[in-house]
């Protein structure tokens, strides 16, 4: 697998969202960044009310399985799309707008896993978690992310592809997800 | 870490404390919280080994190390916001000192905002602790940084900072000739100090 194509399409996956989210009318586009143990990366979230308000997002991130331990020092890349559905809202501090979202998504990307070589994750992702819009168009928001996922490592003896559990899925799912992001309208 | 080493890093944290303080209006004191996470990347490891080797002779080893090494840390904070500028914090969680190596921080946080704590400007910390890599012993450590704070609304604000930490700790030492590992008794220094340079970024509320 080339590790540079896959950051490409990666990427430009990402920046087809952009695009296609700000030009949505009515919806609210915010762009920043993702931090988590697991890794940090873009993020690019569009929020819009429906027949019920969502929040669609999607994120790249470099995956830092044993990176930070230190005992790797190459990094992985994943990215993941979620259509989260605003379960309950509110304001806090009085000029706070805060929202508890959960829902449903995909995810993929070429990364390593506990203890094993570099291969393809690819599988369904949950995520729930809570979000504060504040007056100053910054949004921050907290969400945990339960990935489950089928992982391809390639042969190094007969070149076949070995399909295994994406075990980090499961493990890391209680790592918190924080995101930082501007409000573009 | 030394009852000595203790005593001082407890005075001068309190000379700070009370400087900070006196003539502050205490009607303005809030508690303050946050969460905090970072990398950190080792530029130099400056180290001294004193130990006796399996075959008899005594080995003192000194000298400087430089390398890329990077090691993430989060960490929760709790203190008391004095008025708009001076805020301190007692800082604990999880960090990673060296190259597969994780201890638990305890420290002591002085920051000041050179805006109001709600507005956006600039602002430094200074911040002083132990580590403990495990429950038998501590180890010393410092960090300074500087940053920049955006104030979100009256309770909550955001840090970027870039920091620069040493840190004490000790490493594993092996027989020259054996490649084992000395006794603990064998040893009579091994000492470690990692500087490090990083960025932190906090959510305060």
């Amino acid at each position: 697998m080339n590790f540079r194509r896959v950051h490409f399409l990666t990427f430009c996956m990402a920046a087809l969202f952009t695009v296609l989210s700000m030009g949505e009318s009515r919806a609210q586009t915010t762009i920043g960044t993702v931090h988590s143990p697991k890794g940090f990366g873009l993020s690019i979230e569009s929020n819009k009310t429906t027949d019920y308000h969502h929040i669609t997002s999607f994120s790249v991130i470099v995956d830092m399985m044993d990176v930070w331990s230190d005992k790797r020092a190459s990094v992985g890349t994943k990215g993941t799309y979620t259509h989260n559905i605003v379960i309950k809202r509110g304001v806090v501090d009085k000029v706070v707008d805060w929202e508890f979202y959960a829902g449903p998504g995909l995810t993929g990307g070429y990364a390593r896993d506990a203890g094993k070589d570099y291969g393809l994750i690819a599988g369904i992702t949950g995520c729930s978690g809570a979000r504060f819009k504040f007056p100053n168009r910054v949004v921050i928001s907290m969400d945990f992310n339960l990935d489950i996922c089928c992982f391809a490592t390639k042969s190094s003896r007969n070149g076949v592809y070995n399909m295994a559990f994406y075990d980090a899925g499961l493990t890391h799912c209680f790592y918190p997800q924080i995101k930082i992001s501007y409000a573009l309208r | 870490m030394k009852n000595i080493t203790y005593k001082i890093l407890i005075f001068s944290l309190l000379s700070f404390m009370s400087f900070t303080v006196y003539g502050q209006d205490k009607a303005r004191m809030e508690p303050v919280f946050g969460v905090e996470w970072g990398g950190a990347t080792t530029i130099l490891e400056r180290y001294h080994r004193n130990f006796m080797a399996e075959a008899g002779y005594r080995v003192d080893e000194k000298g400087s190390v430089m390398s890329l090494k990077t090691t993430g840390s989060l960490t929760a904070k709790a203190g008391i916001r004095f008025n708009d500028h001076y805020t301190a914090t007692v800082n604990t969680g999880i960090m990673g000192v060296r190259q597969q190596r994780s201890a638990v921080p305890i420290t002591a946080r002085f920051s000041y905002s050179f805006k109001n704590y709600e507005q956006n400007g600039l602002m430094c910390f200074l911040e002083a602790g132990a580590i403990y890599p495990n429950r038998y012993y501590a180890n010393f450590i410092t960090e300074s940084g500087l940053g920049y704070r955006i104030g979100l609304s009256h309770r909550f604000s955001l840090d970027f900072m870039l920091t620069f930490r040493v840190c004490a700790d000790e490493r594993k030492i092996t027989d020259p000739d054996t490649g084992a590992d000395v006794d603990i008794w064998n040893i009579k220094k091994n000492n470690s100090t990692f500087f490090a340079t990083g960025y932190k970024i906090a959510i305060n509320f």
